[in-house]
């Protein structure tokens, strides 16, 4: 049930922790944003107003998302991709290939920039 | 790269601010206030791909019962699903420009939406896989390279994770032909240089019309959407692709073929760009198949999108 202050997203799961708001900043254009913390406030005007004191006083920042803690939906991890997904698809990773590669003599494997997971 | 924050984002409405912002490095996000002729042309780039991903996911899932060993079966299962995931990361991009996945379906079952040149084909034995593959890899690395630097940020940060993903299609496509041209049957090298005859062509071609005859290049890069022509990217693929088939000892099979250190660019024989645009236009050897099976499943899986809908 929505109290007062949240703007009530119809969410199953646990009871709402009505009144706090999550504070996200992007600093830059080209970066994604961030998750600062969080501010109680009793509702999403006076939240802006917090997160502005709180966080934003000193940075200069370019947006910022304040979101209703129990507008969040939480994806819990899963322990099969942690485990045996991720162990058995080494070869996802460039670092499975260059060996091979070298071993059977092609010496010159490029290097793709794009960075391992 | 420019931040925005010393880039003053535009005014809503204000589109000769707009194109300012963008020409000076300026990015967009979704929910900006964008031009209609920006959001037009982000939204042609991102479909064109986004429908190029889920038909290039036929040519290897048609082979999958077929691989002949369980290793290289689980990786090209991997690469049907990331190819499967990008379709969807690219629709949903799309759908935030206005235009929607079953629009995009719908119009290329129409006839009305163009799909690129390289899936208008298939493979037609099993040793053309790898080096097929390395070649669409390879072109869609350096092309994505090239689209990453572009303004509209959803598409961008869309590209950062398959580019991710596509780097793992070619070093496994790269090591797949090596283990074919060093340890394969002179049936199966034979098939690989095959391979290479027939795909080299449609992936030179694969990046679109040259610069002087393209209708797309002057928009794309006036909104700073694309960052390089056609003929550049091509010419990177070349600087790319030449050394890593040198080492898997191919010839890539164009005669013409040479750099010229003067002119610093790669000398080539230009596609039969007549026949290209007919093979996009349908004339391809498998765009009928391809379109047919697509129908079958998009009439069969329909109830899904009813039940979504009814929801």
């Amino acid at each position: 049930m929505p109290t007062s202050g949240t703007v009530g997203c119809a969410m199953s799961g646990p009871p709402p922790e009505a009144g706090i708001y999550e504070v996200f900043i992007r600093f830059r254009r080209e970066q994604p944003f961030q998750h600062a913390g969080s501010v109680r406030a009793a509702d999403a005007e006076l939240a802006r107003r917090y997160a502005q004191d709180v966080f934003l006083r000193r940075d200069r920042y370019l947006e910022v998302w304040v979101v209703p803690r129990e507008c969040i939906v939480k994806v819990e991890r899963d322990p099969w991709l942690d485990g045996v997904k991720f162990r058995q698809t080494e070869y996802r990773r460039p670092s499975y290939f260059t060996p091979r590669l070298r071993a059977r003599g092609f010496q010159k494997v490029p290097a793709l920039s794009v960075g391992e997971e | 790269m420019v931040s925005a924050v010393e880039v003053r984002l535009p005014a809503p409405g204000d589109v000769e601010a707009f194109a300012a912002y963008v020409a000076a490095g300026g990015l967009v996000d979704a929910g900006d206030w964008m031009p209609e002729e920006y959001r037009a042309e982000a939204v042609r780039i991102v479909s064109f791909q986004a429908l190029a991903e889920v038909i290039g996911t036929l040519l290897f899932a048609e082979w999958l019962p077929r691989i002949a060993s369980v290793h290289r079966k689980r990786i090209l299962t991997a690469k049907v699903q990331d190819e499967t995931g990008h379709g969807h990361i690219l629709m949903r991009v799309a759908e935030d420009l206005g235009l929607t996945r079953e629009q995009i379906m719908e119009e290329y079952l129409a006839g009305r939406r163009k799909l690129l040149n390289a899936f208008h084909y298939g493979f037609d034995a099993y040793c053309e896989l790898p080096i097929g593959a390395l070649l669409q890899n390879s072109a869609a690395i350096v092309q994505f390279r090239s689209l990453v630097k572009g303004s509209y940020l959803p598409y961008v940060r869309a590209l950062r994770k398959i580019m991710r993903e596509e780097s793992f299609h070619f070093y496994n496509a790269l090591d797949w032909t090596h283990e074919l041209m060093t340890a394969g049957t002179p049936r199966q090298k034979a098939e690989v240089e095959a391979g290479l005859v027939k795909w080299w062509p449609i992936i030179v071609a694969y990046f679109g019309p040259p610069d002087a005859a393209s209708v797309h290049t002057q928009p794309a890069m006036r909104w700073r959407l694309k960052v390089n022509t056609n003929d550049e990217v091509r010419q990177a693929w070349f600087s790319f692709i030449v050394p890593v088939l040198q080492g898997l000892g191919l010839t890539p099979p164009d005669p013409k073929l040479r750099h010229d250190p003067e002119l610093g660019r790669w000398e080539y024989t230009e596609p039969d760009w007549a026949e290209v645009r007919a093979v996009i236009n349908g004339a391809g050897p498998r765009s009928a198949y391809w379109k047919e099976l697509i129908r079958r499943a998009y009439e069969r899986d329909g109830w899904v999108r009813h039940v979504r809908a009814a929801a």
